[in-house]
């Protein structure tokens, strides 16, 4: 065997070598991280369902769900003694702040295939996204890490 | 002996010097290799323990929500929240029948947190449920309390709860902790 040959196998050996170990690290990481998107995904869908459920003002009998102010707010609709719009935006806005601890958040509300109400943005690189469909309009929230 | 011979062993000595030095550093990446993999798995079936808590946890919370003692239900339906009367009561029936959720639930803690609105802090007991300031009086409720330990992992999804009493939905935490 001429010594270039050898050269070249051996280069060959120490590739393959390196090519195993990546291969063998990569599988490991992406085995470990299927559990845990499976679960945020899980927490950005009951979330949404949380925030379209929640009955924030009081003095309105009967209560009415964010799903039904969001229903019936219109161009600058009073509601709970505020501007309707305002007033979603402040509940959303709390209802996220409280519920995530360190991820970002964007909701945006499409009522009439018009961009309705926009909240938050969303910083970061892993997405989970998930979308509450009423027959009046489109909520989306997005969770960025 | 010749010249030539003389100069064509010290070219083959240098020759198995180089095999040996290729042989030597693919033995070492080999090494390194093998005690980096060794090392992953080690600890990967250390984390694995840990997964499979984890993964317990993930599927209790999942389940828990939609079990009939706590889930919502309305004129028969099932809605996705969680009734905070049942609530009440489940932690009775937990104390009556201990060995039941044991069984079921094991080695964990089991609460819900408000997160949204929110009142004073602290544990709602029976005593603060029959309160007239219920709902602001506290905000934790106890399910299940079986781990004893303060260094536990925690997993937590925010979930819809609501208060037949005065037909509120608030937004909550239920939360699972577990030891690691």
């Amino acid at each position: 065997m001429r010594r270039a040959q050898a050269d070249i196998i051996g280069l060959v050996v120490i590739v393959i070598l390196f090519i195993i170990i990546a291969v063998v690290f990569l599988r490991l990481s992406t085995l470990q991280d299927t559990d845990s998107v499976i679960r945020e995904n899980i927490q950005v869908s009951n979330l949404l369902n949380a925030m379209m459920k929640l009955t924030p003002c009081k003095t309105i009998q009967p209560l009415q769900s964010l799903s039904d102010i969001i229903d019936e707010c219109d161009h600058q609709q009073q509601y709970c003694g505020e501007d309707c719009k305002d007033y979603i935006k402040t509940q959303i806005e709390s209802t996220a702040n409280n519920a995530l601890d360190k991820e970002t958040y964007s909701l945006s509300i499409i009522k009439n295939s018009n961009t309705f109400i926009n909240v938050g943005s969303c910083i970061g690189s892993t997405k989970f996204v998930d979308k509450a469909i009423t027959p009046r309009f489109v909520a989306k929230l997005e969770v960025c890490r | 002996m010749p010249p030539y011979s003389k100069s064509k062993n010290s070219k083959g000595q240098i020759g198995t010097i180089e095999m040996i030095m290729v042989l030597v550093v693919v033995i070492i990446i080999l090494v390194i290799g093998i005690t980096f993999y060794y090392n992953f798995f080690l600890k990967n079936i250390e984390s694995k323990k840990n997964e499979l808590n984890q993964q317990e946890a993930n599927v209790l919370l999942a389940s828990l929500s939609s079990m009939p003692e706590l889930q919502c239900s309305f004129r028969t339906v099932n809605r996705d929240c969680v009734d905070m009367g049942k609530v009440i009561a489940f932690s009775g029936a937990v104390a009556n029948d201990r060995s039941h959720y044991v069984d079921l639930f094991g080695f964990k803690n089991i609460k819900i947190e408000l997160i949204y609105p929110k009142g004073e802090s602290g544990e709602c007991t029976t005593n603060k449920f029959t309160s007239n300031d219920y709902l602001d009086n506290c905000d934790t409720w106890v399910l299940y309390e079986n781990l004893r330990d303060e260094d536990n992992a925690k997993t937590s999804t925010p979930i819809s709860i609501y208060f037949p009493i005065t037909k509120e939905y608030r937004v909550g935490k239920l939360i699972v902790e577990l030891k690691l």
